[in-house]
């Protein structure tokens, strides 16, 4: 399955390449037979685009099967830690109160403003003992709540340019990422993926309760801080450079499931594929359906994750019908 | 027989808020040896398993594990000698009876084998590929108990905890499994601690038995001279008569 999953992520990568207002064709790009302009649309536009939603995609479906796992609940994803939306408090603190400039101001002040989320909770986790898992969650939706409540007011002190950009980067884009940008997302998502692969058989054995887990061997306190830490840091970066990127982390990991069974060791690899094939070809959509403008792709992965979730809910709610 | 104990406990206090949930208990428990626990509701029975499972740290006083205090064991050291049955919260996601039990070893591949046979000694390997959230309760202890064996595999002196493993079952499937428990401690040598509100089960069974009123022994020794009518009214402050 992580196979075939694999191959159609390879392929549809490619595609995303070819795809765009200027349209290369396949073949040439599988030869390297290209011209100038080509070349430069390619390394300079599609490849770092590319990169951004298979990292992007990637590191929100690890995660969000992760934080599924390590909560027990259906509905965790990544963004339960209030990590999103602390970066967005951040960017719009800094694009409203030092500079109006998008480059300089949007990222650093996201992820200034996602560090301080993920150091909050971090502290938080080392200070906690039996039984934390609730109060983690709960501290990470109090911290969702303050955020969205700083972000309110702030924008509400913005001007109307202000509120376009900050509107237009919370919905999420890959486009127009530098290649260092591209290079911290890839390292960071990979990074996650490696920490949380390692945790997969722990994850695994709190399927069965954090007590029996526990009796099995699993040391609680660690994995949570690790899980925790692994998910804010990768998100943060991610969430910096390309907005939130709604639905990927909960989806992904759900359509895994569905796949190959409840099993971390086996739903987190196929998480993150499922997760960065969503992205590329809720990239490929939003630069593809009303070309040339560009729409959000934040609101193109909700598009897609939305009915699967529905889907899900109500398939679910009928297996449980048919078992009582 | 005179081998050294698997289980040592000596002078083991539980105190949580000023209030002595385990009050200065001292036993000890052989490889082969099944000890019933048996006392009122809030008696610290649950709280007696738990310190034994090393899920917290005892306020005072010794439990050692095969000669070593549990403290010295490593968490994934100490799940190879010692199990523990426990009420679980229900899954969150569906898992199919196979790798519910293959989680019995957590950090390591699953052994089909193993896996096979811990739940055919459970009469369960027909539902090995049912989702473990569809069986029954009493189905679910019977593959809950599976896991166990798997988890401990074939190495004596294991020790097993199981929390009031019977309570919810039929007639038959307690039988079954009061005799699976009295099976495996004869076989394998581990020593076996369960918890139960019928003394007919400890009559059954049990080789031991230890009688807890307010964290407290109140009597320990075999059933037949532990659990009379007088001790057990005393136990459970009420008229008991029964015929032994």
């Amino acid at each position: 399955m992580i196979l075939v999953a694999s191959l159609a992520l390879l392929v549809v990568s490619v595609c995303s390449l070819a795809i765009g207002t200027y349209p290369i064709g396949l073949a040439d790009i599988l030869s390297g037979n290209l011209s100038e302009t080509e070349r430069s649309v390619l390394l300079s536009l599609r490849a770092p685009r590319l990169l951004a939603a298979l990292a992007a995609g990637a590191c929100f479906g690890v995660a969000g099967a992760a934080m599924q796992s390590l909560f027990r609940n259906a509905l965790a994803e990544p963004g339960l830690l209030g990590v999103p939306t602390a970066a967005a408090l951040g960017a719009a603190l800094s694009l409203v109160f030092i500079s109006s400039s998008v480059s300089f101001s949007l990222w650093p002040g996201a992820l200034i403003g996602a560090g301080v989320a993920m150091f909050a909770l971090l502290a938080l986790v080392q200070r906690q003992h039996h039984g934390a898992t609730a109060q983690l969650l709960l501290m990470g939706v109090a911290l969702n709540a303050a955020c969205a409540a700083g972000l309110a007011l702030v924008t509400s002190l913005a001007t109307e340019a202000q509120l376009r950009t900050l509107a237009f980067w919370m919905l999420g884009s890959f486009s127009n990422q530098s290649w260092g940008a591209v290079i911290a997302m890839c390292t960071a998502s990979l990074l996650a993926i490696v920490m949380l692969f390692r945790d997969a058989r722990s994850l695994g054995a709190l399927a069965l309760g954090e007590r029996t887990a526990k009796t099995l061997g699993v040391s609680l306190r660690g994995l949570r801080a690790r899980v925790a830490i692994a998910c804010a840091f990768a998100v943060a970066i991610v969430t910096a450079f390309c907005g939130s990127i709604a639905f990927v982390g909960l989806a992904g990991p759900h359509i895994a499931r569905l796949l190959v069974g409840a099993q971390p060791s086996r739903v987190l690899p196929l998480a993150a594929v499922i997760g960065a094939l969503l992205c590329v070809i809720a990239d490929v959509l939003a630069r593809g359906l009303a070309s040339p403008a560009e729409l959000p792709v934040g609101a193109i992965t909700s598009f897609i994750g939305v009915p699967i979730l529905v889907a899900l809910v109500v398939n679910s709610a009928r297996l449980k019908a048919e078992r009582a | 027989m005179s081998q050294p104990a698997v289980l040592n406990v000596q002078a083991l206090s539980v105190v949580r808020n000023q209030s002595h949930l385990i009050d200065s208990l001292s036993f000890s428990l052989r490889a082969g040896e099944v000890l019933a626990l048996l006392g009122a509701n809030g008696a610290g029975k649950s709280t007696l398993l738990g310190a034994l499972a090393n899920e917290f740290e005892a306020t005072s006083g010794v439990i050692e594990v095969n000669g070593q205090p549990l403290g010295v064991y490593v968490a994934e050291s100490l799940a190879e000698v010692r199990a523990l049955n426990a009420v679980e919260p229900p899954l969150a996601f569906s898992l199919s009876v196979f790798d519910f039990v293959s989680l019995g070893r957590p950090f390591l591949e699953p052994d089909c084998e193993g896996v096979l046979r811990a739940l055919d000694e459970c009469h369960a390997a027909q539902w090995m590929n049912r989702d473990a959230a569809s069986l029954s309760s009493g189905e679910l202890l019977r593959v809950q108990i599976a896991r166990s064996l798997y988890q401990l595999g074939d190495a004596p002196n294991s020790l097993w905890l199981l929390d009031e493993p019977l309570a919810h079952l039929d007639l038959a499937q307690r039988d079954f499994v009061l005799r699976l428990l009295r099976q495996v401690a004869t076989a394998r040598r581990w020593a076996i601690v369960f918890s139960t509100h019928e003394p007919q089960d400890a009559i059954a069974i049990a080789d031991q038995v230890l009688l807890l009123r307010r964290g407290t022994a109140m009597a320990f020794g075999d059933p037949r001279s532990v659990l009379t009518n007088e001790q057990l009214s005393e136990c459970y402050e009420t008229q008991v008569e029964r015929m032994l």
